[in-house]
């Protein structure tokens, strides 16, 4: 399992110990180079001293050296050693501390000598400044100056460079020493860091954790969160409160469906106990055993709804579309219902061009119709007419059943999708559960369609039944 | 004992009814609220069984208007509700007692037999008048130990003139309490059960108050 801390240590840890590494590293070149260039700079002031020192008369070249100013070269193996030279190689002077060793002959300008380092047979170790230069003449006589013949000479001057090398050794030894220790206590650094970095997540992580199905209420403080986890906080929340509602109407659904199967349990039972402790006559007992079939059919009845409901919310349900003539279909689905509505005095008003066809499947097209011919033909008000219309629209038709809404009102329309609502809340018979509207819904939107409902101003209960249009189907005017 | 079932469930309806009548009760019966509050106004029940859902106007409605109107009958509320809120909310609007379907028929019969005894003040189930010993709820009746068989007419007006002992109850209220809807009383009816009473448990238990009505000896 991936951790982010554990992933988020690792990566800070080998950050930093390369950030460590690298500053070390800079930071001694840094101090070699600046150490250097004084030391430098001391030896080409050296250099430039030793040179103004040497002077030139007659084509002989020779160094005032005075070893009580520079004792330092005068000390056998002393730290300091320099060697002058012509040009032709010939030498002029050197120092009592270089003994018979000889120096290279590398030399830049006066201005700018040849720094570098090289190794006395000794084994000192020094670094050089060598410089060409002229010396001054000693003849004071500008004419006789001009006339004489001119010598150059070659000075190197080399300090032993060991203090240079202990120094640059002790910096190094330094920033290892610290390197190590910033090392050591970096884990422990980054350890806090991230954990205190990541506390806000750990603990939005326990809050989550801790929601069950019991505690869906639970929202999550966004403001507090750093913002980085505030957006997932604010997610988390709408997906809690639709989990929320989704349970709520799912502990509604159950209790309203225990609900109605506790008044047929109730009768099963009562008729059950009445015959079993009272004695009945024979007129009794048949309305017994049909009081117990109609109660039965009435179970029966909603039980297969409620299944009927459980697979429109099946998302894998196989449906089966094709092109469907809505007149025949709703010609099928009255049927059934026709002789009721001539019951009731209900009035059928349908017209619906033959050649009007929906893509849909013809199965659950029923059922959504048989429903809405059901709700027309048993709650609209006795005596009133039932109108039928159809629109097209961009790939979609539209069927429109109007009927009076009677005692419906505009407050009640909200209410006719929702399972096991009616506008009387009792009972009223076998074929009623408040569950038809709510199927031929659910159906609908399975279909890619709507179904909605609106009551008008001037009393009437319209239900539009959306569906995609058969593409067959030719342009003609309705 | 007049009981009042209010219950929009034919089925349940007809079978309450019965087994009501068979433990001695007189019933009438209503499938809404309306009906049921009308009827309710109209007799003297001593106990009503209302159903919570109900066509027209729902059993509370109609219990808050039974006690707006100041009576005070007892009233067992019958529902397929059974939170504690719903229960709650039964009791508060004045209902006597609460019973969730489905139920134990022999149980409701129970509970109704309570609350009309309750309807006299009476406790226990059991009655003891001199020789008689009459058991409320096992609707048995004996004289000097021996079981004294009844009609159910008989222990209906035996049971409320037990209940109302030592008081004259006169003859219509006697008709009102022991014969429902779908009995027409004749004017003589309470007289001849009377008379079929005393023969079976003894002609000095019930005395008659002319002009007044009867009344049952206390001891």
């Amino acid at each position: 399992m991936k951790s982010l801390r554990a992933q988020l240590t690792l990566r800070l840890l080998l950050g930093g110990a390369l950030l460590l590494g690298g500053a070390g590293t800079a930071l001694h070149w840094q101090m070699r180079r600046a150490l250097t260039a004084e030391f430098d700079a001391t030896l080409r002031a050296t250099a430039q001293a030793l040179a103004s020192l040497t002077e030139q008369k007659h084509g002989e070249a020779s160094l005032g050296f005075a070893g009580e100013n520079m004792p330092q070269f005068e000390r056998a193996n002393g730290p300091d050693v320099f060697l002058v030279r012509t040009a032709d190689g010939q030498e002029i002077e050197r120092s009592h501390s270089l003994g018979t060793a000889t120096l290279p002959r590398r030399a830049g300008s006066p201005e700018a000598p040849e720094f570098f380092d090289t190794t006395l047979p000794d084994g000192r170790a020094v670094r050089c400044a060598g410089l060409r230069f002229t010396p001054q003449d000693e003849e004071e006589d500008e004419k006789k100056i001009r006339r004489a013949p001119k010598v150059e000479a070659l000075l190197v001057v080399g300090r032993d460079r060991a203090p240079l090398d202990q120094t640059l050794a002790a910096l190094r030894t330094s920033l290892l020493l610290v390197g190590a220790g910033a090392l050591a206590g970096l884990p422990g650094l980054v350890g806090w860091g991230v954990r205190g970095g990541l506390a806000p997540l750990a603990r939005l992580g326990e809050s989550v954790a801790a929601v069950d199905a019991a505690s869906l209420a639970t929202r999550f403080p966004a403001g507090p969160l750093p913002t980085e986890l505030q957006p997932i906080a604010t997610r988390l929340n709408e997906l809690l409160a639709r989990l929320e509602s989704a349970f709520a109407r799912e502990r509604r659904f159950t209790a309203t469906a225990a609900h109605e199967l506790r008044t047929p349990l109730a009768e099963l039972r009562a008729l059950a106990e009445v015959n079993l402790t009272t004695p009945s006559t024979e007129t009794e007992r048949a309305e017994s055993w049909r009081d117990a079939l109609a109660t039965t059919l009435r179970m029966e009845s909603l039980a297969l709804r409620l299944l009927e409901l459980a697979r429109a919310e099946d998302p894998a349900r196989a449906l089966h579309r094709e092109p469907v003539a809505l007149a025949a279909a709703f010609a099928a689905a009255w049927q059934p219902w026709a002789a009721r509505a001539v019951e009731r005095g209900i009035t059928l008003d349908a017209t619906l061009p033959p050649e009007l066809t929906a893509h849909t499947d013809p199965a659950l097209l029923g059922v959504i119709l048989g429903n809405l011919c059901a709700n027309a033909a048993e709650h609209a008000p006795g005596g009133t007419p039932l109108r039928i219309a159809a629109t097209r629209a961009t790939g979609t038709v539209t069927l429109h059943f109007h009927n009076h809404a009677g005692d419906l009102t505009g407050a009640d329309v909200p209410h006719l999708f929702e399972r096991f609502w009616r506008k009387d809340t009792a009972r009223t018979d076998a074929h009623h559960h408040g569950l038809g509207l709510a199927l031929a819904a659910e159906f609908a939107a399975l279909l890619g369609g709507t179904l909605t409902a609106q009551r008008s101003a001037d009393g009437d209960l319209e239900f539009a039944l959306r569906l995609p249009e058969a593409s067959g189907t030719p342009e003609n005017r309705i | 004992m007049r009981v009042l079932f209010v219950e929009d469930s034919e089925v349940l309806r007809r079978t309450v009814r019965r087994a009501l009548r068979h433990a001695g009760f007189a019933v009438d019966t209503a499938a809404d609220g309306a009906e049921g509050l009308a009827l309710a106004g109209l007799n003297d029940y001593d106990a009503l069984v209302l159903d919570v859902m109900l066509p027209k106007l729902d059993g509370l409605a109609v219990l808050r208007r039974l006690r707006a109107a100041g009576k005070t009958t007892h009233v067992l509320l019958l529902t397929a509700r059974d939170t504690v809120a719903d229960r709650v909310e039964g009791l508060r609007q004045g209902a006597d007692d609460y019973l969730v379907k489905p139920f134990a028929l022999a149980e409701l019969l129970a509970r109704v037999g309570a609350l009309c005894r309750r309807a006299y003040g009476a406790k226990s189930g059991v009655l003891r008048l001199g020789s008689l010993d009459l058991d409320l709820s096992a609707r048995r009746l004996r004289r000097d130990g021996a079981d004294v068989e009844l009609t159910a007419r008989e222990w209906r007006l035996l049971e409320y003139l037990a209940l109302r002992r030592g008081q004259v109850v006169p003859r219509t209220e006697i008709e009102a309490h022991i014969y429902d809807e779908f009995v027409e009383p004749m004017s003589n009816v309470v007289d001849t059960a009377v008379y079929g009473l005393r023969r079976k448990i003894g002609a000095e238990f019930i005395r008659t108050r002319r002009g007044l009505g009867y009344v049952l000896e206390a001891e």
